[in-house]
């Protein structure tokens, strides 16, 4: 058996670990209750919220409105970012520094300035409340992800093992899904999920971009809690949160969370 | 005549500024050739042409007869090998070495024998199923040397391959190149900053400096009959003296060295005048020490004094006074009478000195 000592350093940890999932203690317990507020500890215990949430107006749609939103994003982020952040590590051209920048940006501008900016600029071309300018806006706030993982981890990568394979008789093509692609596909599949998860839940711009007809879940949620704060939205966020796990439980699974994010090197 | 290699004038130029600076070689099959200079003297960029990573600025460049300036590096058929290994670390031994087998759509069978054949010729066989980083430095490096080897290159290419190894490693991993190159007899580009490297591998050397061609020789010409400073000053230990020129008189020079020694020497050509500012230089294994000058027309002598004697095992090492110079010798026949404090003659074959005009 261990013996538990005494540390700063534990007790530190235990708050902040306390801190980090205090919300899931809360909100996943009272979408059990049975009464009909937001309670905690809950009273009684029911699965009424979750029945209930059929028949929730416009849910089933938003979900499934947000999830191919965030597919879609998270495709599209992947490639176009994975490209970019290539293009940007193996070339030396002009105006590369500022392309990083600009391609960065995002992840440095308040969202709300983002928001706003696309709202206008979507209205003027006709895409406002559409699902394109949703897409196109989340794409914009995730492709800096994509980029950087891209970049962390072509950080490492040695340039002569590309050299190796084409002097091996390997074309271009070949020597990308040979050699640079399995590298890299930590960081390509990290880049994936961020941006499933940040398209998933984003408020904040698309706050400025939905419309009756494309409601995204986060919104839907947003809108129903100013008028009623019931366990409902408890059960909803409960839902929302196992989605999110999805996309992480699966990449345990086949690769190992540790190795995708460079926690544990010795991959093989 | 058909070179396995050829390279005609090649320069590249790097942002307007020269790296290669004009470099022509002729390599027959199987030649094992070494580039060796300091860092940044070129090397890579000129191999890496070679290989076709890079596109010479100018000139021409020949394999087997073959003009290769633009074609790529996967049509180039050669082997090659980084002093990093760059083994991909996502295959394993068996799979790196297949590779260039699996791209030629060799089958399976043939795959198998191909790579177990050559995984014995590095004396590797039984790692097939380890990833590089299961490997140590030494073995990796065989590995990589095997997956440049299995297809059978027309030439291979090794970029500082030992540089990265530990110095026993390192002998041994160049006695193994070394056998390799013997029993394959493929012909061999190998570039190194390491002289001791070239000198024993090599059958040619081109020696670099600054983008320049030094010096191409056998590697004993090389060391005994440097063409330039640089390579006398870069190889191996060499003496040094600056003088002026008192007289000529035919291929006879006079020098009067800056500390007050005059002698005699003979170039081969008449580039000198009386005045002129000049610098000799003679390594301490091409002169030899007697009483009196031969008088053949091909010997240079300098009268001196013995300061000290250090006995080095199978060589003996002396300080020759000449003025308040120095001059070191080494000789693996020392004598009884070069004792500290006598007088001897310091001579040396003439085809071993450089003598050149010194920039003021
Ligand atoms: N891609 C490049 N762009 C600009 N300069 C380069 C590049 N590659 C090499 N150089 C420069 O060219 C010179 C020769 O480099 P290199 O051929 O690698 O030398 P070596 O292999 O002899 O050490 C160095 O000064 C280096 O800085
Ligand atoms: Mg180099």
């Amino acid at each position: 058996m261990m013996k538990l000592r005494f540390s700063w350093l534990g007790v530190i940890t235990f708050f902040i670990l306390m801190f980090t999932i205090a919300p899931f203690l809360v909100i996943v317990p009272s979408s059990f209750t049975s009464e009909n507020f937001v309670s905690f500890p809950p009273e009684g215990l029911s699965l009424k919220w979750y029945t209930g949430l059929l028949d929730m107006p416009g849910l089933t749609s938003a979900v499934i409105f947000s999830l191919q939103l965030a597919i879609v994003t998270a495709i599209l982020s992947t490639v176009i970012g994975t490209l970019a952040g290539l293009c940007i590590a193996k070339y030396n051209f002009k105006g590369k520094q500022t392309i990083n920048t600009l391609l960065l940006s995002p992840l440095a501008l308040p969202a709300l300035i983002i928001g706003i900016a696309l709202l206008v600029y979507f209205t003027y071309l006709g895409l406002a409340g559409s699902f394109t300018g949703l897409l196109l806006a989340h794409i914009l706030i995730t492709i800096p992800y994509v980029i950087r993982f891209v970049l962390t981890g072509m950080a490492t990568f040695d340039d002569n093992l590309e050299k190796a394979a084409a002097i091996m008789g390997a074309k271009p093509i070949r020597i990308f899904w040979d050699v640079t692609f399995p590298l890299i596909r930590p960081a390509v599949i990290s880049g994936t999920v961020f941006s499933f998860l940040i398209s998933f839940d984003n408020v904040t711009i698309s706050l400025f971009l939905v419309s009756a007809e494309n409601m995204t879940l986060p919104l839907l949620i947003f809108n129903y809690i100013q008028q009623n704060l019931s366990p409902l939205i408890s059960a909803v966020s409960t839902v929302v949160i196992l989605i999110s796990l999805i996309p992480i439980l699966i990449i345990e699974k086949i690769y190992g969370l540790d190795r995708l994010f460079g926690l544990n090197s010795n991959s093989h | 005549m058909q070179y396995d290699v050829e390279l005609k004038n090649i320069k590249k130029q790097f942002n307007k500024q020269d790296v290669v600076k004009g470099f022509n070689l002729q390599v027959k099959k199987g030649e094992f050739i070494s580039f060796l200079g300091p860092s940044g003297c070129g090397k890579t960029t000129t191999l890496n042409m070679l290989a076709g990573f890079l596109d010479p600025s100018e000139g021409e460049l020949f394999i087997k007869g073959k003009r290769m300036n633009n074609i790529p590096p996967y049509k180039r058929e050669l082997g090659m090998v980084f002093q990093t290994y760059s083994l991909f670390p996502h295959m394993t031994v068996f799979e790196n070495v297949a590779y260039g087998l699996k791209l030629r759509k060799k089958p399976k069978a043939e795959i198998e024998s191909r790579v177990r054949k050559v995984l014995e010729l590095v004396q590797l066989p039984h790692l097939h199923d380890r990833f590089p980083n299961q490997l140590s430095g030494g073995q990796r490096q065989r590995i990589a040397i095997a997956r440049a080897l299995v297809t059978e290159p027309s030439i291979l290419l090794l970029d500082e391959p030992l540089s990265n190894l530990d110095a026993k490693l390192r002998v041994e991993l160049r006695d193994e190149l070394k056998r390799l190159h013997k029993q394959l007899g493929v012909t061999t580009i190998f570039v190194t900053h390491d002289q001791e490297e070239a000198l024993s591998l090599s059958d040619r050397i081109v020696v670099m400096s600054h983008g320049n061609i030094e010096q191409i020789g056998t590697p004993n010409e090389i060391y005994n009959q440097p063409k330039s400073e640089f390579v006398h000053t870069f190889i191996g230990q060499t003496n040094q003296f600056e003088g002026n020129i008192k007289s000529i008189n035919g291929s006879q020079i006079q020098i009067l060295s800056k500390d007050g020694v005059v002698f005699n020497t003979v170039v081969s050509d008449s580039r000198f005048q009386v005045g002129e500012s000049v610098n000799l230089f003679i390594r301490p294994e091409s002169i030899f020490l007697g009483k009196e000058h031969n008088n053949s027309l091909d010997t240079a002598c300098i009268q001196g004094k013995i300061k000290l004697v250090t006995f080095l095992g199978s060589i003996t090492e002396y300080h020759v006074a000449i003025g308040d110079h120095d001059l070191v010798v080494r000789t693996q026949q020392p004598q009884k009478e070069w004792i500290e404090g006598a007088d001897v003659l310091c001579c040396w074959n003439i085809e071993n000195q450089l003598l050149i005009r010194r920039e003021m």
